[in-house]
């Protein structure tokens, strides 16, 4: 017997709509096939029986809203009794606890292989395995334990996992185009020949009044989607301040100065994080998330540091950054921009981060707007360093100032709030001692 | 008049148009479609498909003629009885336009059979008034074109439309224009019993297609009886005692009771209407971007009336783009991988690139040509049917099938592999490692990727 229960379609699902079955009780089902229509807060979508045999029970109504991963009904032989109290699983993080977005799509039951032989996996790992195009049976996963996402990843890695026609193939192989980057215009983003030869000579002929065209991948349209439903569904308002980072500045020269003893080269970049990441201690609502119901704030600090990328922009994680020294912090750093702009990064690489930092400091850039990365409060950029005359010590000189934004969900905290996050900031920034202490 | 606004209104109910209807009508439209005559188009009325029905009596008169060397006994000389030839022919067609008649009232397709052309931007004019859509696709098709010589008008000049209601065999018979459909028809009244001439500009038959094709097709034609005049410019056309005389530059003279003038054929622009200065049109034919759009962008133009590829495959595959686009979906037209077919006796057939085209696109270097003789296939042979042959044109540096050239009795049905497979982006070494049932016509392709590739295993080792 195998338990239907509400799909997880997202990290940030919480619950899900039973729109309605799409099966009665006693027709038979396949694995895979559509059973019924859910919606979350984002989509309505139809969503796939577990396994193969007739539907046994629907243990609710059309048009009800459950937690995600509650047994909502059970496929299994004709004849078969379904039990009595179902094995609940509510995906519900509690406010303040240490992992509040643990991987917890993965049902608990002790019924985790159906008589027909499917393999149990979670939703998520599903839609990535058929995204990618790879059967469930191949993938490797914990004994004992549905198949996750994260298994799906570690299987999608160092394989090139790219649909394409063979004569794609043979282009790319001769023109040297990496298939991975490549956005297919074929039947399900099938990789074509003509995909191949636009990705290798994106150049029009000049004087061509047609517009180019650019294929959307799959990363365009999810930063897209991000972005859109960031600013659509919270209350963002943006700051800024310039302070004076001549400090700072000459702190970093001195300890670039002695980098084989530290073991790594400090950057610029590196102490605005050390900075931000000691701030959070003193403004807790800038480490936090709205819910319906409540603010979570997070007693630890995943760092989440925006990375340019020739493919686009991804926004890799620094897990437990609090916990790190400035040394740790910068190889950690190193690490994962490196492994960002390689393609190396895993699904947990780019999860759960509390609080985001963007720096367009390479660029002549001051004042901007950061959008937030949902569901995060807050979010710090850093413009660029620049020597300007200022006010200093009364008198008129040169010093290197920088201006900071911060972009935050006003549903979270207000502008006394922000104030004191910008003030507590700048005097950490002028006066770095102050958080290297920390 | 109604008040109604239709999603799309298509103008010409051929393999462009009556495609486009259902597919919109697929999509949730609502769609007028609007035909002067009886849905279908040339294709089904008066062109593809009848002169299949033709085609297969003189086929079967040569398996008839041809029988006694198998082995058959009491063999009568066949001769033609033209009215059944015609009442055959009409019963298929009449039973093909009734379908096409069907499927477009199964999907909701409001047709009006009447004359109509555009009024506006959004109006079109028919008989009786007019009627508005929000998108409008043009499939008006094509006519047959004339040549401007004296005594074109002599009325035993016969266009293609008329010479398929003959009920009387002609003795002789001149072809002018030596393409597709005046081959065909050449084949079939040959076999009926005519004596048939073509007369062509050009120095081959089919010159659109590849020159090994012609040159094959022009052996199995003169094999027939039937007299080719290659290179002749026609000066004029004389009625001497009621014979068509065609006299050509040169000095030939021909004599005929009937002349087929078989030229080509140019788009036929009427359902253009008031728009017909403000749509614009390069040599006749209506500008559209992949989309099927015209320069306004809601009035598309799909089928012969474009003149992207004037064969009724590419029309329907026209027609349900520009269906797609006008219903708000995003969809384009490749028409790299569209195959041709000649239903001569012998049939030829081709995809893709001529030899020349791609020597001249890629430089003799990079293309390599195999080729496979249907008369090393075991099954053309058991069939006695072993002239024709295969050849592959590919781009050696990706194993490219540039381009498929087929020449047999069966070159027609034997395209559609290379053609799925080219469409697939399928390259060549994977065409020559699949697997072909044995014995079937369809191993010479992959004889013919094998040879390509230096690795034909029923062919003699060649020197390199």
């Amino acid at each position: 017997m195998v338990e239907i229960f509400m799909p997880k379609a997202g990290m940030d699902m919480k619950e899900g709509r039973l729109i309605r079955w799409l099966k009665n009780v006693g027709d038979p089902v396949e694995l895979d096939e559509p059973i019924m229509e859910i919606e979350t807060d984002k989509i309505t979508m139809e969503a796939e029986a577990p396994g193969t045999g007739i539907l046994l029970a629907k243990l609710i109504e059309d048009n009800t809203t459950v937690p995600v991963l509650q047994t909502i009904g059970y496929i299994g032989q004709p004849g078969e009794q379904i039990p009595t109290t179902p094995a609940q699983q509510a995906d519900a993080p509690v406010p303040g606890s240490s992992a509040p977005a643990e991987d917890t799509s993965a049902p608990k039951s002790p019924a985790l292989v159906s008589e027909s032989g499917a393999i149990p996996a979670t939703p998520l790992a599903k839609t990535l395995a058929r995204e990618n195009g790879l059967a469930l049976a191949e993938i490797p996963r914990e004994e004992g334990r549905p198949l996750r996402a994260h298994d799906v990843e570690k299987a999608l890695e160092g394989k090139t996992n790219v649909s394409a026609t063979p004569l794609a193939r043979k282009y790319a192989e001769a023109e040297g185009v990496d298939l991975r980057h490549v956005a297919g215009s074929g039947v399900a983003g099938k990789i074509r020949k003509s995909d191949v030869l636009l990705a290798a000579e994106p150049a029009q002929p000049a004087g061509s009044r047609e517009p180019v065209r650019i294929p959307l991948t799959p990363i365009r349209k999810a930063i897209a989607r991000n972005m859109f439903n960031s600013l659509h569904n919270m209350a963002q308002t943006s700051d800024s301040v310039e302070v004076d980072v001549t400090e700072l500045i000459a702190l970093r020269k001195r300890l670039v100065a002695r980098q084989d003893l530290l073991g790594t080269k400090i950057t610029v970049n590196d102490l605005l994080s050390y900075a931000a990441v000691k701030m959070l201690k003193t403004h807790p609502l800038a480490n936090a998330s709205y819910t319906e119901d409540e603010i979570l704030c997070f007693p630890y600090v995943n760092l989440s540091m925006a990375v340019a990328t020739e493919y686009g922009l991804t926004s890799p994680v620094i897990h437990d950054a609090d916990q790190m020294t400035l040394v740790d912090l910068s190889k950690a750093m190193r690490d994962v921009v490196t492994r960002a702009r390689d393609r190396k990064l895993t699904a947990y690489d780019q999860q759960n981060g509390t609080f985001t930092l963007t720096n367009m400091g390479i660029f002549p850039v001051d004042n901007f707007n950061p959008i937030l990365p949902a569901p995060q409060s807050c979010i710090l950029g850093f413009g660029r360093c620049v020597d300007k005359p200022a006010v200093y010590n009364g008198e008129i000189c040169i010093r290197t100032r920088m201006v900071l934004s911060v972009t935050y969900d006003h549903r979270v905290f207000d502008g006394g709030e922000v104030g004191s996050i910008m003030a507590t900031m700048k005097e950490y920034l002028e006066n770095p001692e102050l958080f290297l202490v920390q | 008049m109604s008040e109604k606004v239709y999603d799309v209104a298509v103008i010409g109910g051929g393999p462009a148009g009556y495609v486009a209807a259902i597919r919109a009508a697929q999509l949730g439209g609502q769609v007028v479609l609007f035909e002067q005559d009886t849905v279908g188009g040339t294709c089904l009325n008066r062109g593809c498909i009848p002169t299949k029905s033709y085609l297969k009596t003189a086929e079967t008169i040569h398996q008839i003629k041809n029988a006694p060397s198998r082995g058959i006994l009491n063999v009568s000389e066949p001769a033609v009885d033209m009215k059944q030839v015609v009442a055959c022919k009409d019963a298929v067609v009449r039973q093909l336009t009734n379908g096409v008649g069907g499927l477009l009232r199964s999907n909701g397709v409001d047709v009006i059979k009447s004359h109509a052309s555009l009024n506006g931007e959004h109006t079109i004019e028919y008989a009786d008034g007019t009627c508005q859509a929000k998108s409008i696709i043009l499939c008006g098709g094509s006519k047959a074109v004339k040549i401007p010589i004296p005594g074109i008008d002599n009325p035993n000049v016969l266009t293609s439309t008329e010479i398929l209601e003959l009920k009387e065999l002609p003795a002789r018979l001149t072809v002018i224009g030596g393409g597709v459909i005046g081959c065909e028809m050449a084949c079939a009244f040959q076999a009926f019993g005519c004596q048939v001439s073509i007369v062509e500009a050009a120095d081959r038959l089919v010159p659109m297609m590849d020159r090994e094709l012609s040159t094959a097709l022009a052996g199995a034609l003169e094999a027939q009886g039937i007299q080719l005049h290659l290179s002749q410019k026609i000066t004029s056309i004389q009625d001497e005692g009621g014979q068509a005389v065609l006299q050509c530059e040169d000095g030939l003279r021909l004599s005929a009771d009937k002349i087929l003038l078989s030229v080509g054929r140019a788009t036929d622009l009427d359902c253009l209407g008031t728009l017909s200065e403000t749509i614009r049109t390069d040599r006749g034919k209506v500008v559209v971007n992949d989309r099927m759009q015209t320069n306004i962008p809601h009035i598309y133009a799909a089928g012969d009336i474009n003149g992207r590829l004037m064969l009724a495959h590419a029309a329907s595959k026209m027609g349900e783009v520009a269906a797609e686009n006008a219903m708000g979906h995003q969809s384009v037209c490749d028409l790299s991988a569209v195959p041709s077919c000649v239903y001569t006796l012998t049939q030829i057939a081709s995809v893709g690139l001529t030899e020349e085209a791609a020597i001249e696109k890629y430089g003799r270097d990079a293309i390599r040509v195999g080729r496979f003789p249907l008369s090393a296939n075991g099954r053309s042979l058991a069939s006695g049917e072993p002239e024709g042959f295969v050849k592959v044109v590919i781009l050696e540096k990706y194993s490219e099938l540039c381009g498929v050239h087929i020449c047999g009795a069966h070159a027609a049905e034997m395209i559609a592999e290379p053609a799925s497979l080219m469409a697939a982006e399928i390259t060549c070494e994977e065409c020559a490692s699949i697997i072909h049932a044995h014995p079937s016509l369809s191993e010479a392709f992959m004889e013919a990727c094998g040879d390509a590739l230096g690795r034909c295993i029923h062919l003699p080792k060649k020197r390199r």
